[in-house]
């Protein structure tokens, strides 16, 4: 037998009312850098690609450039705030494109069941067994340099592991009687799924979102490091920190330092929120009869 | 000797101290059946588990409980493992769920033995013997077998089997047969009269339904919203219930037995102590109920072979 | 909104029909022959313990099982397509209620829009009109407007199996499937179900098939009875007749299995003694209601 229901509710109400603090200051911090990205053009105080030798590897703190210069004189502030833009876009798109396929792969696999789900799961393992930064990097061996290759073979690499964890939601969820009870009701297959599987799935789907997007930026800015990801003089963190490497030998690190500060702060928050996400999840989940 | 003895045990939890239970008082003695009956909310559960000691977190314990002889809620931790380890022993509803099921089943029923230093062949020949005694047909293959390749029924018997390994003074059955088909649960119920018989066990008989406990009980208590409300004979309670929520749950159960009569419904849901209204909690659903009903909890009193809390026991609707 | 097939000649026959119905499960034949009539507003239980076959071949006739062999007839036209017309025409004449209330509903939605999409995906029509028969709904299983508009989180078991109830009259089906309906809930609570129950059956004419083993609830709500063990009928008849004159040692071990009080419990070990003893096919022909029970 259970605990009568006020015992429970005054039990489960109390971990709600604290909020965590540090989850406030990561979901802030991810929106700064969003606006920040979005507003490059106001904010930043010079062209992000203007190189003024003379003015090379100037330190933070140096009048008009906030963040000092690397070692083209390019001002680092700047190519932070406009290196924003793709560093967030590019996962963005992956995260976009694996969610959607991973979803359809999931749900279809879940709900078909035998030979679909069979031929799809091995599929899916395959895939799995293949390190998806390799397949980024044969992406752009086949067709040549840019985003648009690893951001797509990244996506699939990626699949795998939204469509494990909706095939085992969409399993677990499809046990519960509602489903069976719209079907009774005369509602098709596909509706039943998208209507109401879907969207009881979502809410883990989110949190496996936010954890993917922090993957999906190290190895973005990874590919751009090897020199395999955005074309200069664009920039993205990645391939900042990548230039930045003889600076670093000439004694002038921040021009390394502060895009990779932004790499680890921003995966940091989106692992924290998307960890809150799934935590969340959990206790409304739990909340039953 | 007494085996079980709970006095006035109130429980409350959480910083609003949400009440859960009320005065209950429930007397188990040596190889006694003893029912405890009740509706979702009822705190039955709550009460057979405070003989373990196992209270929910956080909460507020006022009353005895002794078991045995010993005072469980002043017992140190060390105690209560002591006592929950050779003195009393449950039974719960889903015996899936109470057995590992990684583990063999000579594992399960031979680790409490060595846990209390027998030593592994006695605690062998030990468990076949308890096998045996449950009716298992092959007690040393079962031994070697896991949970799986058993059915809900035998399964539940191993889980009795482990029970009494420790030969306990007290056993607390926790909806044993809820889970088991009608025909298994009337095996298993069999096996635990009678195995209580041979072993002068007491045992605490906790169910929703009624009609089992007044079939296999000495005596059942009737417990609604965290409270005792009637206390009686099994045979009784189906021939004069005292209390209006003992006789409401009679009239609202179909029998398959005698004149097919109309089942009559409560109106309402069963309450937990919390949702209760004051005086009697019973009241906002009771026929019986008058402004009087609200001034206090009703006391007990007898009325026939019952003891009942409230001031109209016995008396007809209407 | 008015019962599809309330005119036309299948009217008088069986509202559903049954016949030889087999199901495998690989090697394990979980229904071995099942058949039966139901005819309109009668009530038929489905008893047995697990593994008997009876959720199975309910879950058959509600079209989430296909059946490896047999017939299903509902208004006297075969009901086991596959297509998207086979399924409507199947829905607007068979509902189910789930023995899980609780389970049944989709945790997101409030109670009211739950018993409105079948109504949207069966019966088209302005919001308004909608609004006004879930109202209509909600008000003939004694819900209220406020438990409308909650999610079923919020509502206790009984009343969930109220919506539940409302929802499945939404598309006024004329066989309710109640699968263990009153299997989960509080005796107190149950009687109010029961009793709701036999006010529908008795103001709509509906059909019920139970499913259930209490042998107590089945008697209250059947008029006729099919004891089924290890996927075969092997009884059937008037419910009353059934539980006051056993035929079948099955039958009988069912019976004396229920407490009561002065329980002979060696009186239910001999019963299975007994069926021990019997050859392990003691069949009962395959025709409705052979020892000429009057069905209803």
């Amino acid at each position: 037998m259970t605990l009568s229901v006020p015992a429970l509710r005054a039990r489960s109400a109390r971990p709600r009312r604290r909020r965590p603090l540090g989850l406030a200051l990561a979901a802030a911090f991810l929106l700064a850098v969003a606006v920040a990205g979005a507003a490059a053009p106001l904010l930043a105080p010079h062209s992000p690609d203007t190189t003024d030798l003379l003015g090379s590897l100037a330190p933070p703190g140096t009048a008009g450039h906030l963040l000092g210069t690397d070692s083209s004189g390019r001002d680092v502030l700047s190519r932070l705030l406009y290196g924003a833009r793709l560093s967030l876009l590019a996962p963005l798109g992956v995260v976009a494109l694996s969610t959607l396929l991973g979803t359809a792969i999931g749900l279809l696999a879940a709900r078909c069941g035998g030979w679909a789900d069979a031929a799809l799961s091995r599929a899916m393992d395959v895939v799995f067994a293949f390190p998806s930064l390799l397949l980024a990097m044969l992406a752009v061996a086949v067709f040549g340099p840019g985003l648009a290759a690893p951001v797509c073979a990244l996506a699939v690499g990626y699949t795998p592991f939204v469509g494990r964890v909706v095939r085992s939601m969409a399993l677990q969820e499809g046990a519960r009687p509602y489903l069976e009870a719209y079907r009774v009701m005369g509602f098709g297959e596909p509706w039943v799924t998208l209507r109401h599987l879907l969207p009881n799935v979502a809410p883990v789907l989110a949190a496996q979102s936010a954890l993917s997007f922090g993957y999906a930026l190290v190895d973005l800015a990874s590919l751009s490091y090897l020199g395999l990801g955005v074309r200069p003089p664009a920039a993205d963190w990645g391939q900042m920190i990548a230039e930045a490497q003889g600076a670093i030998l000439q004694g002038a690190p921040w021009s390394a330092l502060v895009p990779g500060a932004a790499v680890l702060l921003t995966v940091g928050c989106v692992n924290a929120v998307g960890g809150h996400i799934g935590a969340a999840i959990g206790r409304t989940r739990k909340e039953g009869p | 000797m007494t085996a079980l003895a709970i006095e006035g045990l109130g429980l409350t939890v959480g910083a609003g101290a949400v009440p859960l239970l009320d005065g209950v008082g429930v007397r188990v003695g040596a190889g006694e059946t003893v029912g405890l009956v009740g509706e979702s909310g009822s705190g039955k559960s709550l009460t057979a588990r405070s003989a373990l000691g196992m209270l929910p977190r956080g909460a507020r314990a006022t009353g005895r409980v002794t078991v045995a002889g010993t005072d469980v809620l002043a017992a140190g931790r060390r105690e209560l493992r002591e006592l929950r380890r050779t003195r009393v022993s449950m039974v719960f509803q889903d015996p899936r769920a109470a057995v590992n099921p990684v583990r063999r089943v000579g594992d399960y029923l031979t680790e409490g033995l060595r846990a209390r230093g027998v030593p592994a062949r006695a605690a062998t020949e030990r468990a076949l013997d308890l096998l045996a005694q449950v009716g298992l047909r092959d007690p040393r293959g079962a031994l070697r077998r896991y949970p799986h390749e058993f059915s809900g029924g035998m399964l539940q018997r191993v889980v009795i089997a482990g029970a009494l390994a420790t030969e306990p003074a007290l056993l607390l059955a926790d909806e044993p047969t809820t889970a088991l088909d009608v025909t298994t649960q009337a095996e298993v119920v069999g096996l635990l009269k009678e195995l209580q018989k041979a072993h002068g066990t007491g045992m605490l008989f906790v169910t929703h339904d009624l009609d089992l406990a007044a079939a296999i009980c000495d005596r059942v208590y009737v417990m609604y919203a965290g409270r005792i409300v009637e206390e009686a004979p099994g045979a009784a309670l189906f021939g004069a219930p005292a209390h209006p929520y003992t006789r409401a749950l009679l009239e609202a159960s179909p029998s398959v037995r005698g004149e097919r009569a109309a089942v009559k419904a409560v109106r309402g849901r069963p309450r937990s102590l919390a949702e209760a209204p004051g005086g009697c909690a019973f009241r906002d659903r009771c026929p019986l109920a008058g402004d009087d009903c609200a001034r206090a909890v009703p006391g007990t009193r007898r009325h026939g072979a019952s003891l009942a809390a409230c001031l109209r026991a016995g008396e007809e609707p209407r | 909104m008015t019962g599809p097939g309330t005119t036309g000649p299948e009217k008088t026959g069986p509202v559903l029909s049954v016949r030889g119905l087999v199901k495998r499960f690989g090697d394990v034949t979980a229904v071995d022959g099942v058949g039966f009539d139901l005819l309109p507003g009668a009530s038929l239980g489905l008893v047995g313990e697990s593994g008997s076959g009876k959720t199975t071949t309910a879950r058959i006739v509600a079209g989430l099982e296909r059946a490896t062999a047999g017939t299903v007839e509902l208004a006297g036209a075969p009901a086991g397509g596959r297509s998207r017309r086979d399924r409507l025409r199947r829905a607007r004449h068979l509902q189910m209620i789930f023995q899980d209330p609780y389970g049944s509903f989709d945790p997101r939605r409030t109670v009211a829009q739950s018993i409105a999409e079948p109504i949207a995906l069966h019966a088209p029509g302005p919001a308004a009109a909608r609004h006004a028969r879930v109202r209509e709904l909600l008000d003939q299983v004694g819900l209220s407007a406020r438990a409308g508009d909650s999610l079923p989180r919020d509502l206790s078991g009984g009343q969930r199996q109220r919506a539940a109830i409302a929802r499945a009259l939404g598309v006024a089906p004329r066989v309710l499937i109640l699968d263990e309906a009153v299997a989960a809930l509080d005796v107190s609570v149950q009687a109010q179900i029961l009793t709701l129950l036999d006010a529908l059956r008795r103001d709509t004419g509906i059909a019920y098939l139970f499913v259930g083993h209490d042998l107590a609830v089945v008697r209250h709500i059947t008029d006729e009875v099919l004891v089924m063990r290890r996927g075969r009928v092997v009884e059937r008849g008037g419910t009353e007749r059934v539980l006051r004159e056993p035929r079948h040692p099955y039958t009988r071990l069912l019976l004396d299995s229920v407490p009561v009080p002065g329980w002979d419990l060696e009186r239910v070990a001999r019963d299975r003694r007994a069926l021990d003893g019997l050859p392990d096919d003691p069949d009962v022909p395959d025709s409705p209601s052979p020892d000429g029970d009057p069905t209803c």
